[in-house]
């Protein structure tokens, strides 16, 4: 039987790479939580014998925002369509590069300066596809998904926040 | 009823996290009604507050905007979605 390659990687014989095509809860991983997120378990999830590289992002409230000083952030998200947007955008993902598994988990309630907020984890056979997927996955989900934060001021204001505009087409396919 | 669901800037304009509006009864007779039309009927319930600004709608889980060509109907679920921040 011939050797296949992946990524001009040879491969042992009669061995597939489980790049799936389509995104699936079996290996795409979706949690929105009030609870403390665990870089851990995001990471756990994803962990493969196949891969070479687990990318992960964490997002994290700022103590500042435009001059002033920030509390805390407050999360809300209408979460059916969340996630059904999620695996939409993750299908998009799984178009563009090579992907084993990917975590998101999204925290709602109140997130304190220095806390996490979201955690995203993506693996790969190769380095490139899982840092790729996982900027990818970030500036999506920021664009697309009905999650909204309102920033506490120390002036005792809050407001609901507004993410800045995200060029989205500026991330490219890479090619195998 | 068509349930229109409120979020963020939306929820505390108008103070709720929902309306119930029975299509039938508000539109006379109809079964269905233009998504533009019952957010017209939304806004003039919260004169004065502008409870729709720069936002999308979700109309059984498809993103739409104010200008969209759906029908809704009683059993339907229309979420408001203001500007998104998540990440």
């Amino acid at each position: 039987m011939e050797k296949r390659t992946c990524c001009n990687h040879q491969l042992p014989e009669g061995y597939v790479p489980e790049h799936h095509k389509d995104a699936n809860a079996a290996y795409d991983h979706f949690l929105i939580t009030s609870d403390t997120l665990s870089l851990d378990k995001a990471c756990n999830l994803v962990r493969s014998d196949s891969a070479g590289a687990i990318s992960t992002f964490e997002g994290t409230t700022r103590n500042t925002f435009n001059g002033q000083r920030v509390i805390r952030l407050e999360y809300d998200a209408y979460q059916p369509l969340a996630k059904t947007e999620w695996y939409k955008i993750v299908q998009e993902a799984r178009a563009k590069y090579h992907i084993l598994g990917t975590s998101m988990h999204h925290r709602i309630g109140k997130v304190d300066v220095g806390q996490t907020s979201v955690i995203i984890a993506v693996s790969s056979a190769h380095r490139a596809d899982a840092i790729s997927a996982v900027h990818f996955l970030i500036d999506s989900l920021k664009v697309r998904l009905p999650i909204w934060k309102k920033e506490l001021l120390d002036d005792g204001t809050n407001s609901w926040k507004q993410n800045e505009s995200i060029d989205l087409d500026a991330h490219q396919p890479i090619s195998h | 009823m068509v349930r229109v669901l409120y979020f963020a800037s939306a929820r505390d304009l108008t103070e709720k996290e929902y309306d119930d509006v029975d299509i039938a009864k508000t539109f006379k007779g109809s079964n269905t009604v233009p998504l533009t039309t019952l957010l017209d009927y939304i806004e003039r319930l919260y004169v004065g507050k502008k409870i729709f600004q720069s936002a999308l709608f979700a109309v059984n889980d498809e993103y739409r905007d104010r200008t969209s060509d759906v029908d809704v109907k009683n059993s339907d679920e229309v979420v408001v979605i203001p500007p998104v921040s998540g990440g």
